[in-house]
């Protein structure tokens, strides 16, 4: 039984400093005309997560590269949209077209995937901060006992609030983002619609990405619980299951014993008057 | 028994987890599509779905885990020999 405590994966240093150009890369694609600029953004968000070397080098490449077919005027889902004719399927499109998760708004989806990364990142963080303050066994998972799983969502240092404060800026930087893109996409809806579209997408997306994100840390969490926290939580898994069942047996075991009583009161006070009488 | 159990609330536990995300989806589609009283209806139950898969996956990796204790603590016991039919030494 090791009392180290295990370590986090490391997040780079340069998260924030990422997290900053990426929510400012994100604002300035709004500048563009075509989907092109999205490229760079997505690529530094993917860089606040992925620990690649290469990555800053791949993202200054990716800029000119965007830049230049920023200046053709087709976007990449209008070249997917010449993919998809020429395949003879065509872009998949709801029943009203104006919901921004088809490929005609390819947009929308590179900010999706940048924001689910966000989101899963910042609820790392998160959840590392709750663990650790809600988890009533902390630290190393075979303190109590052997475990075949490292619990190493524990964070081994607490001091990594800039970069929780860099992922939700560039969240807020990215959802901006799309509230704008969205607000001008369609303009021949009415504004309520939009408002409509925008609040579900925006709130509804998000809540759906915490909750697989939710899951999934959770089972990875749960997986390297030490044993008496296993038996704490089948205990309660067991009488949440059988509560209503244990109530009834305990007030049919109560009137039990309560008629029991009243019936040796009865006797007695029986006893007793024909005692008074004789 | 217990074993198997188990692996069945896990799998239970999986799928009741991911058919809630596909409904809170679906939820999402009916209310852009303006039905806002069948999406917030087939919402709430997606919650309840998932609510009630993560529980069964929680308890289903505590289970085994006491299992694994269990098994360590007190192993099975070895199966006697099968008796040699013939005499000793024979």
């Amino acid at each position: 039984m090791s009392q180290h405590a295990p370590k986090a994966p490391p997040i780079p240093d340069f998260v924030p400093t990422l997290a900053w150009a990426a929510a400012l890369m994100v604002l300035m694609q709004l500048t563009g005309s075509t989907s092109w600029m999205l490229v760079p953004p997505g690529i530094l968000a993917l860089g606040a997560f992925v620990s690649w070397q290469r990555l800053p080098g791949v993202f200054f490449g990716s800029m000119p590269i965007s830049l230049l077919f920023e200046t053709t005027g087709s976007g990449i889902e209008d070249i997917l949209y010449v993919l998809f004719m020429l395949g003879e399927v065509g872009p998949p499109q709801n029943r009203n077209g104006y919901v921004s998760l088809g490929i005609e708004n390819l947009s929308s989806i590179v900010l999706w995937f940048a924001l689910g990364l966000v989101w899963i990142g910042g609820f790392r963080e998160l959840a590392l901060r709750t663990m650790a303050k809600r988890d009533p066994f902390p630290g190393p998972s075979g303190r109590l006992g052997p475990c075949p799983h490292a619990r190493t969502l524990i964070p081994a240092d607490m001091g990594r609030r800039h970069s929780v404060l860099g992922l939700a800026l560039l969240g807020i930087g990215i959802l901006m983002v799309m509230i704008l893109q969205f607000s001008n996409l369609h303009p021949e809806l009415s504004y309520y619609s939009i408002l409509r579209v925008r609040f579900v997408t925006l709130a509804g997306g998000a809540f759906l990405v915490l909750l697989t994100v939710r899951a999934f840390t959770g089972y990875m969490h749960w997986r390297a619980m030490p044993q008496l926290e296993a038996g704490m939580v089948v205990q309660e898994g067991g009488w949440r299951e059988g509560v209503r069942e244990f109530t009834a047996l305990n007030r049919w075991l109560s009137w039990a014993r309560l008629s029991a009583r009243m019936r040796g009161e009865r006797q007695w006070k029986r006893l007793l008057s024909r005692r008074k009488q004789s | 028994m217990i074993r198997w159990s188990g692996w069945f609330r896990e799998i239970l536990g999986w799928l009741l987890v991911l058919v809630g995300l596909y409904g809170f989806f679906m939820a999402l589609g009916l209310i852009v599509n303006r039905q806002v009283i069948g999406g917030t209806v087939v919402g709430v139950l997606s919650v309840f779905m998932y609510r009630s898969g993560v529980g069964f996956l929680k308890m289903a990796v505590a289970a085994r885990i006491c299992q694994q204790a269990q098994d360590r603590v007190y192993p099975a016991p070895a199966r006697p020999l099968p008796a040699r039919s013939g005499r000793p030494g024979a």
